[in-house]
């Protein structure tokens, strides 16, 4: 009943992965804005104030950015803004 | 404009019927150089008959009589103008072309960070590549074992670092302050109601550096209203880029930080702007430009073309016209990485404080360059007061040699600000005068300090 076993231990890690997601998502999820403000200091405020967005990135959000890390995993935009392929490959250098 | 006339002393005549404002005349105008090597050919003209005539009427009166035409094809009989003028030229390019200049993401770097996008650096010929630095002891180590050319630093920095406080003695020079104004005192929003800085007892501050305007201005702020420092308070140094991320997190309950720290804590909903640095003191320096010695002397055109390319920078900055274009210029990831209306609240003095109200104060930040000597002075008796350094100082020298105001001078003039002539001035900090030729008695003076 090997097969049994390391399918019941699948499901598991499955659900309990799933269970994490959906707790993540809603613990992050908008609450609608909290207090009226005036629009013109409205206008230079940030979402979490405006709109009750969360201030940590729900599991959407996280995601997304992810993906297009991975999409794009070479571009160079200056010293200070490189993708991932370059600070990854960072721990790989040998000289 | 003519060579008769022309030295450097009266370089920009106060009598000028030029449109620009720099020459002598319009005629002088048409006549002057265009262009960089113009210039340089001009220079070794201007020597090589300075040489031949150093008695100045004798000269102006030969120019006069003969033409400067005539003067520079007869002397170019004997000596050889041009191939000076080109040696003179190749001697004047930088050394090295390729540097390394670290840099913190906060506004008081503008000139430095807005010169790269902006720029200035290539139109001086200098690649030099801005590299974004964890926090100021990282900025100091890479900068002290030559990783980076020059930095950002905080104006004490250079300071602490000539003397071997907190680091090996080096000698170092700060030829330009980056910004003046420019910081706050920022608590938690849920200390709204403790506007008093007297129910501020036990709270926990973070502070960018121990090196720091900022440490000395929160300690003057909070002795000033009566608390002890390092007995009622906690101060603690966080790195910018960490502290708004400490006070959401309820490890501090306030700081005294740049901007746009600041600014990005009130925009996030998570605090209150409670006094703008230059409600302590108006025009205070804060950040600085910082060379080691060693570099400026083994590299001078570099280090000329590097500082002329911050001070040009730092003169555009200075107008409140160009601050929404290098907000956008320097909020992208590569620089700050900011969200663009955080900087430009910052940059343009039009700003939400966190409790409600939109507040103008233009000069809530600005840029102007030359390194007074008094604030060099003033530092270090904040300094002495809370035992950073112990026993005898000499104010005057230290300051002089690391706050360098030679080159800053012409530059700045060549840049189209006003240099001063003085290098020291006294001010005010809180309503109390500082007198910098008095250093040791304004020490003496402060009911709230460290025993010596």
């Amino acid at each position: 009943m090997q097969l049994a076993l390391a399918l019941r231990a699948a499901m598991i890690s499955l659900i309990l992965f799933v269970v994490l997601i959906a707790v993540w998502h809603i613990g992050t999820r908008p609450i609608g804005p909290t207090i009226k403000l005036d629009p013109e200091y409205a206008k230079l405020m940030g979402s979490t104030v405006t709109q009750g967005k969360s201030a940590m990135p729900g599991p959407g959000d996280v995601g997304a950015k992810i993906w297009q890390h991975l999409q794009d995993p070479f571009y160079d935009r200056g010293t200070n803004e490189r993708a991932l392929a370059f600070s990854s490959s960072i721990p790989l250098r040998v000289c | 404009m003519s060579l008769q006339n022309s030295s450097p002393a009266n370089l920009a005549p106060s009598s000028s019927s030029c449109g620009c404002g720099q020459h002598c005349s319009e005629a002088d105008r048409d006549e002057a150089p265009k262009g960089e090597e113009q210039r340089l050919t001009r220079v070794v003209e201007l020597a090589v008959v300075r040489a031949i005539f150093p008695h100045d009427p004798t000269r102006r009166a030969f120019l006069r009589k003969v033409g400067t035409g005539t003067a520079l094809a007869a002397i170019s009989q004997f000596f050889p103008l041009n191939s000076a003028s080109e040696v003179f030229a190749q001697t004047a390019m930088p050394e090295k072309k390729d540097l390394k200049v670290g840099f913190i993401p906060i506004t008081c770097a503008t000139p430095i960070i807005m010169a790269h996008p902006m720029g200035f650096y290539s139109k001086h010929k200098i690649n030099v590549e801005v590299v974004k630095t964890a926090g100021w002891a990282v900025i100091r180590d890479k900068t002290l074992n030559k990783e980076y050319d020059a930095a950002h630093m905080l104006s004490p920095m250079p300071i602490a670092i000539t003397l071997g406080v907190g680091s090996n003695s080096i000698p170092y020079t700060m030829p330009a302050v980056e910004n003046i104004n420019g910081q706050a005192i920022t608590l938690s929003i849920k200390h709204k109601d403790k506007i008093d800085p007297k129910a501020w007892k036990g709270f926990k501050f973070a502070v960018p550096f121990d090196f720091s305007m900022h440490n000395y201005l929160l300690r003057y702020f909070l002795a000033e209203h009566g608390l002890d420092p390092d007995t009622d308070v906690q101060i603690r140094a966080i790195p910018p880029p960490e502290m708004v991320a400490n006070l959401r997190a309820d490890n501090i309950d306030g700081f005294l930080a740049p901007d746009p720290v600041n600014q990005r804590a009130v925009y996030d909903g998570v605090a209150f702007i409670h006094t703008l640095s230059k409600e302590i003191w108006d025009r205070h320096p804060c950040c600085a430009f910082a060379a080691s010695k060693e570099f400026v002397t083994t590299n001078p055109n570099t280090y000329a073309a590097l500082l002329k390319a911050i001070i040009e920078a730092t003169a555009f900055a200075a107008k409140a016209e160009n601050r929404k274009q290098i907000a956008e210029a320097i909020a992208p990831t590569n620089y700050l990485n900011q969200p663009v209306t955080v900087v430009e609240q910052v940059l343009t003095g039009t700003f939400a404080d966190g409790l409600g109200n939109v507040r103008r104060v233009p000069d809530r930040i600005d840029f102007d360059p030359f390194p007074w000597e008094s604030f060099a002075v003033w530092i270090m008796t904040q300094m002495k007061r809370w035992g950073q350094i112990k026993g005898e100082l000499d104010y005057s020298a230290i300051a002089k040699q690391v706050f360098l105001a030679t080159d800053t001078t012409r530059l700045m003039e060549e840049a189209g600000l006003k240099a001063p002539k003085a290098t020291s001035r006294s001010f005010a900090v809180m309503g109390k005068e500082f007198d910098p030729a008095k250093p040791e008695e304004y020490v003496a003076s402060f009911a709230i300090k460290r025993a010596s």
